[in-house]
């Protein structure tokens, strides 16, 4: 954002658009892990426990 | 280090998608880094992974070296057939977790194998997701086949410490070339890298009818944006196999243009139960030169499942009838072609079973290194081994390193340490005798299911 | 004010392996921890601590050159890019250092205690430094990024460079405002002429080092120095008042916790002479005499100071010190004491005339009126000469018999004596009139000090050096040449001026006798005597005392 000189872009949107940034990077870092994890249970056929998935025990 | 299980993953996929890791400039080297630049644990470690469903698998990491840490890893993908590809630790074969010698094949073989499973490995996907636990820090790799021989992957690196590193890897192989464009937001380094097969020609030089040879030239051209350093390197990579055993070798000569290095390296199976390499640098600027050896030793356990399965593959050798014609024929059941052609092809074919009976006899000795050499590898394939010694040493870095990788109860152990003199940059600049000193040591345990 | 300035260290040019010596140390220790951040790391090598002690209320320690300070930030973004540690391999400084104090002003604004401008300045010198790089920056960045993202890269050969930078004519002269005040000590630099010829191995890279430096230079004068030295300062005064009896310093300082990058060596042998006690001291002495608060309930005051004795009461002193015009001194002149008194409560400057001081001499009423008693004159001669001499010495007792008229035994002053004109204070045996008339006052004055005599071999020269320096600076650019060599004599008696220190404040300096070198305490003679008071003079001002041409008669 610091290249765009202020009168490209006002310091207020400048400000916004980082706290976008900031934000979608926060989603994209905490909701990646829940993402491969939805995948893999909406892939399985028999759509199994949570838990089963998460825990990297093996499952009895 | 012993092959992390995530990695041992993405191999079955790309195992399961038909794409071909060696055949790629990063990994033209994959032998000799194997044999003498293997990294050896340097902390106790301690992984547990689980194949949860046939499309997911996770692990759980934990390590201490002054502080405790650990990671999750959760890996998912759609690609087929991964639960015939991937076992347990304690079925695994130890020859496919550890990084040893890469035997090459050459393209044309790879070519006839590849061709089957031709159309269901487009579109398949690998996610790969993985936590650290005290810096909440997340690496992420997404792999995409895009079509047979072309997959996309993208590797992202997260942290809130504003250090976040996107890195995309374009990737195009089609058996005989493969070409590679790298980008990375860390400097913003550009890369592109690109590997040529050969088709091996008889010459004079071959004394060996039966050409399984190889010869593969590659290049690399880097260029950091922000510090502008350039890096290029070129590579020749001849394998072989040794024409009265059978037994593979691979030679390797590397050249950087810019920094003026030259580095030869020969890395040879001088018996089923041991890997020898030797690798030679020679900088043409600084005239520093250096001399690395390393050895593998395995250890076979006398189980008679892997003779039994032995057995079973030499006598589908046998009774293949196609065998004489090897790779020189091309496959009729594979040509979609007209039937005009394939009367050609039918008419070629007679003439070739007609000049089999004429050379008969080299004919034979063709086959006989044909078999010599698939018997070499599949023995090695099949074998069941138990554990393996590695050992390296460099003359200029005065350093040894030793590891030992093995089963163990259900258990992948691999342990090592490395003996080296203090880093020059500790030393003062007096030029006082360095005593050797144990910079790592670690232990590595596996478990998974 | 008591200013040191070790001249011994740049007499020969061995001061030039020293600096070589330390900053090798200097830069071979941060090269080690550099590969946290990716911005410069400086390093102060003890050039700095050098000026900042000299500045710290002038107890200087070894003043180093100043210019040492502009190698460190050879390093370049990176310090892994460096292969091998860094080599001093050549320093030279044809003439030493100069630092000029162009004024200072003691009671200056309320809130500092010192003021000073002082011009420091370096001529001529050389210095080259060499070390290793790796010239292969894809090595560097791919064992420095995280695995995971860093493609593999074949082209990882190594390549190192040796690369030698020589810094020639290295100019630096520099305008410092100095601020002494209770809580540390700021300096600014004003007018940094700092200039040098920039050679390095590698011609691609000389320009881009060299105008790294340039740039790096002005925050360094700008920024770091005056942090560094407040900084180190700080932690001196505020040790000392928190807990009296707190242990030396910590010589190491690394508070400079703003930027995490920077990192400050200081050496132990820079400071060691630097004694926090001392300097806190100093400046309750300046302040009280700033302020002319005598108050016991503030800490520190003169007063609890022991072997102080202020201005003010130095008339009660004398007047107890055995001395033929105190014993009879109800027979002196009324208006002498009447403007004693008055001088007393109003100014400072008390006992400023020489002629109103108690001089060894009868007063003319004693002798008019034929009052005094042979027995005590003896005495109280006996008494002065013993305070005056060693045990050892015999005096040579001459006795004087006059026919009708015995007036009195004189006790001459043994000649084996080397000081001056000691002598001249006891009165030979001439007409009374004579005695009071023909004396004249310039030659009285010194006897004045007999008394108090200092047995110390401190010389003169010692004692006028700072007002030599102190002079204004119209006086001073005819002398500035002579100066800067003579002030090489003057620092000769560092030990002896230390010793003298440490006696002075016995009782409290035990707190920091840590600091001090053990081969200054080995000194083998005594400087002061307990019957001896000795008086450390703080200002030029004290001058004012005695006359303006002679030397106090300080034993040589």
């Amino acid at each position: 954002m610091a290249l765009f000189p202020s009168f490209i872009l006002s310091d207020e949107s400048k400000e916004r658009i980082s706290k976008i940034v900031n934000m979608t990077h926060t989603v994209a870092h905490y909701g990646w892990i829940p993402f491969i994890l939805y995948l893999g249970w909406a892939h399985t056929a028999n759509r199994p426990n949570v838990l089963n998935l998460l825990s990297p025990l093996p499952s009895v | 280090m012993m092959l992390d299980y995530m990695d041992y993953i993405s191999r079955a996929f790309e195992q399961s998608t038909n794409w071909n890791r060696d055949n790629s400039y990063a990994n033209i080297t994959a032998t000799t880094s194997a044999l003498i630049d293997f990294s050896v644990p340097s902390a106790f470690e301690f992984q547990v992974s689980n194949a949860s469903t046939p499309f997911t698998f996770n692990t759980m990491r934990v390590s201490t070296r002054n502080v405790f840490n650990g990671s999750l890893t959760y890996l998912y993908t759609d690609a087929d057939n991964l639960e015939k590809i991937v076992s347990d630790s304690g079925s695994i074969d130890l020859q496919n977790v550890t990084e040893t010698y890469r035997y090459f094949q050459p393209f044309y073989n790879n070519h006839k194998l590849a061709a089957p499973t031709d159309g269901k490995t487009v579109g398949k996907s690998l996610y790969y997701g993985r936590m650290f636990y005290p810096n909440s820090n997340l690496e992420a790799m997404l792999i995409k086949t895009l079509d047979p021989h072309k997959q996309l992957k993208i590797k992202w690196l997260s942290t809130f410490d504003d250090f976040n590193i996107l890195t995309c890897y374009w990737q195009r192989d089609t058996g005989r070339d493969s070409q590679e464009v790298i980008f990375s937001t860390n400097d913003l380094l550009c890369g592109y890298r690109f590997l040529h097969n050969f088709i091996g020609k008889p010459s004079k030089m071959k004394n060996s009818l039966y050409n399984n040879s190889s010869l593969s030239l590659g290049a690399e051209l880097w260029l950091g944006l922000i510090t502008l350093s350039p890096g290029c390197s070129t590579t020749l990579r001849y394998c072989t196999h040794a024409p009265n055993t059978g037994r593979p070798l691979t030679l390797t000569l590397k050249w950087n243009p810019i920094f003026g290095n030259l580095s030869s390296s020969y890395s040879a199976k001088t018996s089923s139960n041991t890997t020898v390499c030797a690798k030679y640098d020679f900088n043409l600027y600084s005239i520093d030169s250096n001399l690395s050896f390393g050895v593998e030793l395995w250890r076979r356990g006398n189980s008679a499942k892997a003779m039994s399965q032995y057995q079973d593959v030499s006598q589908t050798f046998g009774k293949d009838e196609n065998l004489m014609y090897h790779h020189l024929v091309p496959d009729l059941s594979q040509e979609q072609a007209s039937p005009q052609t394939r009367k050609d092809l039918v008419e070629k074919q007679q003439l070739l079973n007609d000049l089999t009976t004429a050379f008969s006899s080299s004919l034979r000795k063709i086959d006989r290194e044909k078999t010599m050499i698939e018997e070499f590898q599949n023995n090695l394939h099949h074998a069941n081994f138990t554990s393996v010694w590695k050992l390296s040493t460099s003359l200029r870095d005065a350093n040894l390193k030793v590891l030992w990788e093995g089963k163990f109860k259900g258990f992948l152990i691999s342990a090592g340490a490395e003996v080296s003199k203090a880093s020059p940059l500790l030393q003062s600049s007096s030029s006082e005798k360095l005593p050797s000193y144990l910079s790592k040591f670690g232990v590595q345990l596996q478990y998974s299911t | 004010m008591s200013f040191r300035f070790n001249a011994e260290a740049f007499k020969d040019n061995s001061f030039n392996d020293k600096i070589r010596e330390k900053l090798t140390k200097a830069l071979n220790s941060s090269s080690g921890n550099g590969s946290s951040g990716p911005s410069p790391t400086i390093v102060e090598s003890q050039g700095c601590e050098g000026v900042a002690a000299a500045t710290a209320s002038g107890t200087s320690s070894s003043l180093s050159k100043s210019s040492a300070k502009i190698d460190p930030m050879m390093k370049s973004k990176r310090s892994d890019i460096l292969k091998s540690g860094i080599t001093v391999s050549k320093v030279n400084f044809p003439t030493m250092p100069k630092v000029e104090i162009l004024d200072l002003d003691i009671s200056a604004q309320p809130r500092s205690l010192v003021k000073g401008i002082c011009k420091i300045s370096c001529m001529n010198a050389m210095l080259q430094v060499q070390t290793e790089i790796e010239g292969n920056l894809l090595l560097v960045y791919s064992d420095y990024s995280p695995q995971f993202t860093t493609p593999t890269l074949n082209c990882k050969d190594s390549f190192t460079i040796p690369i030698t930078m020589v810094f020639s004519e290295v100019h630096l002269e520099a305008i410092t405002n100095i601020f002494v005040k209770n809580s540390g000590i700021g300096i600014s630099f004003n007018d940094v002429n700092l200039d040098f010829k920039f050679d390095c191995s590698i011609k691609i890279l000389q320009s881009t080092i060299e105008k790294r430096l340039k740039k790096s230079m002005q925050s360094l004068f700008k920024d770091v120095l005056p942090r560094v030295i407040f900084n180190m300062s700080q932690s001196l005064f505020t040790a000392e008042t928190a807990t009296k009896t707190s242990e030396a310093p910590s010589t190491e300082d690394n508070e400079d916790t703003s930027s995490s990058t920077m990192k400050v060596m200081l050496e132990e042998s820079d400071l060691q002479e630097l004694s926090a006690a001392n300097m806190l001291r100093l400046s309750t002495l300046i302040s009280s005499r700033q302020t002319l608060s005598l108050q016991d309930t503030v800490l520190n005051v003169p007063s609890t100071i022991p072997g102080c004795l202020e201005r003010q009461n130095l008339h009660r002193f004398n007047s107890r010190i055995p001395s033929l015009s105190n014993f009879y001194a109800s027979y002196k002149e009324p208006e002498g004491r009447a403007t004693l008194m008055k001088r007393n409560t109003s100014t400072f400057m008390v006992n400023s005339h020489p002629s109103s001081r108690d001089q060894n001499v009868l007063p003319q009423r004693v002798l008019e009126e034929d009052a005094y008693d042979l027995k005590e004159i003896t005495t109280i001669q006996s008494r002065i000469f013993e305070r005056s001499t060693d045990e050892n010495v015999r005096p040579r007792r001459r006795k004087i018999s006059i026919k009708r008229k015995p007036k009195k035994t004189v006790e001459a002053p043994p000649p084996v004596e080397t000081h001056s004109d000691s002598e001249t204070a006891v009165a030979s045996p001439k007409p009374i009139k004579a005695t009071h008339n023909a004396l004249p006052i310039e030659e009285h004055q010194p006897s004045a000090f007999v008394p108090m005599k200092l047995s110390v071999n401190i010389t003169p020269r010692y004692f006028t050096q700072p007002e030599r320096t102190l002079l204004p600076l119209e006086n001073r650019h005819e002398e500035t040449k002579p100066t800067t060599l003579e002030e090489i004599n003057y620092f000769n008696y560092r030990p002896e001026v230390h010793r003298l220190r440490s006696s002075l404040y016995s009782p409290l300096a035990k707190g920091g006798s840590i600091l001090m070198p053990g081969r200054d305490l080995a000194e083998p003679r005594p400087l002061l005597e307990n019957k001896g008071l000795s008086f450390l003079g703080l200002n030029h001002r004290m001058r004012k005392w005695g006359n303006h041409d002679d030397p106090p008669p300080y034993q040589v």
